[in-house]
């Protein structure tokens, strides 16, 4: 029988860049750490066992500037692997402490055998760089890999076209180190657009981007197709809407599946249970309680009274999760297709994050559900939004609207009482940075240096997670000490280099630190002929 | 209270003031840093003021000041998580850990919810201060951000379809200059919103229509009530006299917000009738069959009402829920056991039936959770040519019971 119709999804794998070689260890490092345990090496084991069951499939998958240049730095990849084996010796001290507990011992043994299988794919299979694993994938034809901004700078936010150019062009020359190729693709930051930014992503050749669902519901003219399609920006470059339903179902915590009783309790962390002795060697290193990603319960209901965590039945559920959302999906796209008069395209982006760490269960239903699309049905087939492009090459012209994918739909997030002040200073950086670049073209040598210092600087202020985790409340004082810093790194060197005296101590003290984008080009702040910002719609 | 009257005081009588207003942490500061303190303090409740005066609401804008590395003092310390390391004998709290870290009133939508666990690694405080810096790479690095740059400038930003954010600074120059010419002493200072849509040459005078907001000394910036989807604006600070002139101290740039609902623009090529483009959002946007294309139309405007102006629900809230007892005592229990012994260093030993480790000095240690019941656990030691044998057998009852 004909297929009916596409689903394309697509996981954002992001982190901001976390690296402090002035500490020995550093509590904020964990989001690497953990991420890398908990949702990269599950989401490779989960791609290598359905390519070795021969199962096809296509995936889209944006991974950041800022986590591909951690994934690949050394001092975090050791740091890693010393991390990892602390966490496989606290498995194994816990596999013996449970031994009257049956209920809990064969999670220990679970979690040990997960992270040595871990190791083993870190080390011993991609030598401690996984982003092989993704290329190996790409090019393999499973996996679409696409860019995203620099530094995941919020777009609409950004007062200059240079420093939207700048985020850009920075993202698409760090994957083309990385992965040989030219990115299709970008994830704008947030989903974050601002009618007219397509014409930066064109000149610097990207195909595609992807919106929130309003961004191509409220279009100039009215999109023939709702976000069921890709559409053309007058600029040539297409665009793509997320679908509501799908996405809701994964995302929601109460009505989407990640709530379900059976699952794995995030909040549950054996760092916190257990003896404080006991449980010190595996913490902050300060003696502060933190998660170490074994955690014994299920989510129960609510209540504080959690019951053990139940790995047959909860694979179980996600099977049985998988299979509805699947089921919904052949439902939608029967529906539309009969409405439509060509394949529809439900496009279902989530952070990648969100498997694994927050929804435990999440990476084992992304198999579940490849594998029946696979081989249980006739409607769905998994597409990448760059295969739909080629498909169906000819596409409605819209202006897409103003929007972003964050609370409410527009800036709000970024831009609030908790965290409004920081563009004053983010504008004036970067104003000061397109007019130093203007005077100094031909700079070499140390001063080439201190510019390009400037511009990762002014690059690492951007990262659109400071003004999140400011609004969120958990490790304020770390966002915000980052966003100052490199903002008084910047002015420093600024300084220097207008009164043409670069402390070349201070310089390689802040190389050293904010190592970043090696490759960088001071130069991509030149302006050029401006692009109308918020071009009226 | 402004800042001439401030200055007035003495050291001893500011400090005073500044602990009336709640401002900790004002040992060691000099007298110049205690009045800015003061004052900031003093203008985010007199913006409060005015917001419920003004039509135009406003939240009030944090001023940060210079930072230097631990971002000043004010009102940084409330949301901090308890250090958790004053736990005595046994800490099996069974509480869900939730609330400490997340501030769950800034996240009532489920999606930067669920984004935001990407950063919790359980500890709410960091803490840089107690961790072992590396003798590497030390520095004695002055990180500072000015809290002005001496230069005229007037930015607006979009929020979404209704509301501006917008932040300026006048240096004093262009403030005495432009103050020179105005002859009227008791001159307002405004913010002048202009609606500019559709105007290519905006000259200050040629407007769509505008309005005006009285700002309280020492703003600035603030959000903008423009309440206009789908037009374009632009904004003046300046001075407004009695007769109602205006005097332009400063103008910003030119925005558009974005329209709010669909287009009723179509193009001919990608034509499709109302009633078939409504019922293809039907099924595909989970409003079921069968709904006529009017009521799919309204079904769906609400949809979209309630994400845009809400979040999906606050029910994220109230799954989080835990229960705690109403004088939030709470007392919690548990034991572990402990085996240990010693033998010869190359003797076999094996534990309810597994192979133990020895350390070198032939000792064992072994850490066990312990539930109720009664727990058999025979420990037998072979030496290393198999001729001798000794058995050590334990018993251990544990029963729980719990009193309200």
């Amino acid at each position: 029988m004909q297929k009916k119709g596409y689903l394309s999804i697509v996981l954002h794998a992001h982190l901001p860049f976390v690296r402090h070689p002035e500490y020995d260890e550093f509590l904020e490092e964990r989001w690497l750490y953990e991420a890398i345990t908990e949702t990269y090496i599950p989401l490779i084991e989960m791609f290598q066992n359905l390519v070795n069951e021969g199962v096809s499939f296509r995936i889209t998958m944006s991974i950041t500037p800022t986590l591909a240049s951690m994934l690949r730095d050394e001092l975090l990849q050791d740091r890693y692997l010393r991390h990892l084996d602390k966490l496989i010796e606290l498995a194994q001290k816990e596999v013996d402490r449970t031994r009257f507990m049956p209920e809990f011992n064969s999670l220990a043994k679970e979690y040990y055998g997960q992270f040595i299988r871990a190791k083993e794919v870190f080390l011993n299979k991609y030598q401690k760089n996984i982003l092989r694993a993704f290329k190996e994938f790409q090019d393999k034809g499973y996996l679409e890999i696409i860019t995203c901004g620099a530094t995941h700078g919020f777009l609409p936010l950004m007062k200059n076209r240079a420093s939207v150019r700048a985020q850009v062009r920075t993202g698409v020359e760090t994957y083309r180190e990385i992965f040989d190729r030219s990115p299709q693709g970008i994830w704008l930051p947030e989903c974050g657009y601002n009618p007219g930014d397509d014409l930066i992503l064109k000149e610097e050749g990207i195909r595609y981007f992807i919106l929130d669902t309003h961004g191509v519901l409220f279009a100039t003219p009215r999109p023939r197709y709702g976000v069921y399609s890709g559409y053309f920006c007058k600029s040539g470059v297409a665009c793509f809407g997320r679908d509501i339903e799908s996405s809701k179902s994964v995302w929601s915590a109460v009505q989407g599946y990640p709530g379900d009783h059976d699952y794995r309790e995030f909040y549950r962390d054996i760092g916190y249970d257990l003896d404080y002795d006991y449980i010190k060697p595996y913490i902050n290193s300060d003696g502060t309680r933190c998660n170490t990603g074994i955690k014994y319960y299920r989510i129960t209901g609510k209540t504080p009274h959690k019951q053990p965590y139940d790995f047959n039945k909860a694979r179980e559920k996600t099977a049985s999760h998988a299979g509805n959302f699947m089921f919904n999906r052949e439902k939608q796209i029967e529906f539309l297709s009969s409405k439509m008069d060509r394949e529809p395209m439900v496009l279902a982006p989530y952070d990648a994050e969100l498997f694994g760490h927050w929804w435990f269960e999440g990476p084992q239903f992304l198999e579940f559900l490849i594998k029946k699309i696979h081989f249980d049905q006739n409607t769905v087939t998994l597409i990448t939004p760059g295969d739909y492009l080629k498909r169906y090459p000819k596409n409605q012209v819209i202006t897409p609207s103003f929007s972003s994918w964050g609370w409410k739909g527009y800036s709000e997030f970024w831009l609030n009482g908790a965290n409004d002040w920081v563009y004053r200073h983010l504008h004036k950086a970067a104003d000061r940075m397109v007019d130093i670049v203007a005077g100094n073209q031909n700079a070499y040598g140390v001063m080439e240096r201190a510019l390009n210092q400037m511009a990762r600087e002014l690059l690492l202020a951007q990262s659109s997670d400071w003004a999140f985790i400011m609004k969120t409340g958990t490790h304020v004082d770390y966002a915000e000490k980052r966003i100052t810093e490199h903002l008084s790194r910047f002015s420093r060197l600024w300084q220097q280099v207008t009164q043409g005296h670069i402390d070349e101590k201070y310089l390689e003290f802040v190389e050293q630190k904010d190592n970043i984008f090696p490759n960088i080009n001071f130069r991509m702040y030149s302006e050029k002929k401006e692009v109308i910002a918020n071009e009226k719609i | 209270m402004d800042k001439k009257e401030l200055q007035k005081l003495k050291k001893e009588d500011l400090l005073a003031l500044a602990k009336k207003e709640r401002i900790s942490k004002t040992t060691g500061m000099k007298k110049e840093e205690l009045i800015s303190v003061l004052l900031k303090s003093v203008k985010k409740a007199d913006k409060k003021k005015v917001s419920t005066v003004k039509k135009t609401i406003a939240k009030s804008g944090s001023n940060k000041a210079k930072v230097k590395t631990k971002i000043t003092a004010e009102a940084k310390t409330k949301t901090k998580a308890k250090t958790k390391s004053k736990i005595s004998i046994l800490k099996k709290k069974p509480v869900v850990r939730k609330k400490k870290s997340v501030d769950k009133a800034a996240i009532v939508f489920e999606q930067e919810y669920v984004e935001a666990t990407k950063f919790d690694t359980g500890s709410g405080k960091h803490s840089p201060e107690s961790q072992t810096q590396s003798v590497a790479v030390q520095s004695q690095e002055v990180i500072e951000i000015p809290q002005r740059y001496e230069e005229d400038g007037f930015v607006l930003l979009v929020r979404d379809p209704w509301w501006l954010y917008g932040y300026w600074e006048i240096t004093s120059e262009r403030w005495d200059y432009v103050r020179s010419q105005v002859s009227d002493k008791m001159a307002k200072e405004v913010l002048r919103v202009y609606d500019i849509t559709d105007i290519a040459d905006f000259n200050g005078n040629n407007a769509n229509s505008f309005f005006d907001i009285e700002l309280a000394p020492f703003i600035k910036n603030w959000y903008l009530h423009v309440n206009q989807p789908g037009r374009s604006f632009c904004a003046e600070i300046g001075l407004r006299t009695l007769k109602g002139k205006f005097y332009s101290l400063i103008r910003s740039n030119t925005v558009a917000t974005p329209r709010y609902g669909m287009s009723d623009i179509t193009d001919e090529e990608w034509m499709i009738s109302e009633e078939e483009y409504w019922k293809m959002f039907g099924l595909a946007g989970g409003y079921g069959i069968g709904k006529g294309s009017q009521e799919i139309q309204e079904l769906f405007k609400k949809r979209f009402e309630e994400i845009i102006s809400s979040g999906f629900s606050g029910s994220i809230s109230s799954w989080m829920q835990q229960e705690e007892s109403r004088r939030g005592f709470w007392l919690v229990a548990d034991a572990e056991l402990i085996i240990y012994g010693a033998t010869k260093p190359d003797a076999k030993v094996t534990v309810r039936g597994e192979v133990v480790k020895l350390n070198s000095d032939g000792s064992f240690s072994l850490r066990f959770a312990l539930p109720d019941g009664s727990q058999d656990i025979p420990i037998y030691a072979t030496s290393s040519d198999g001729v001798d044998k000794r058995k050590i057998d334990i018993k251990v009852n544990r029963s729980t019971t719990k009193e309200a």
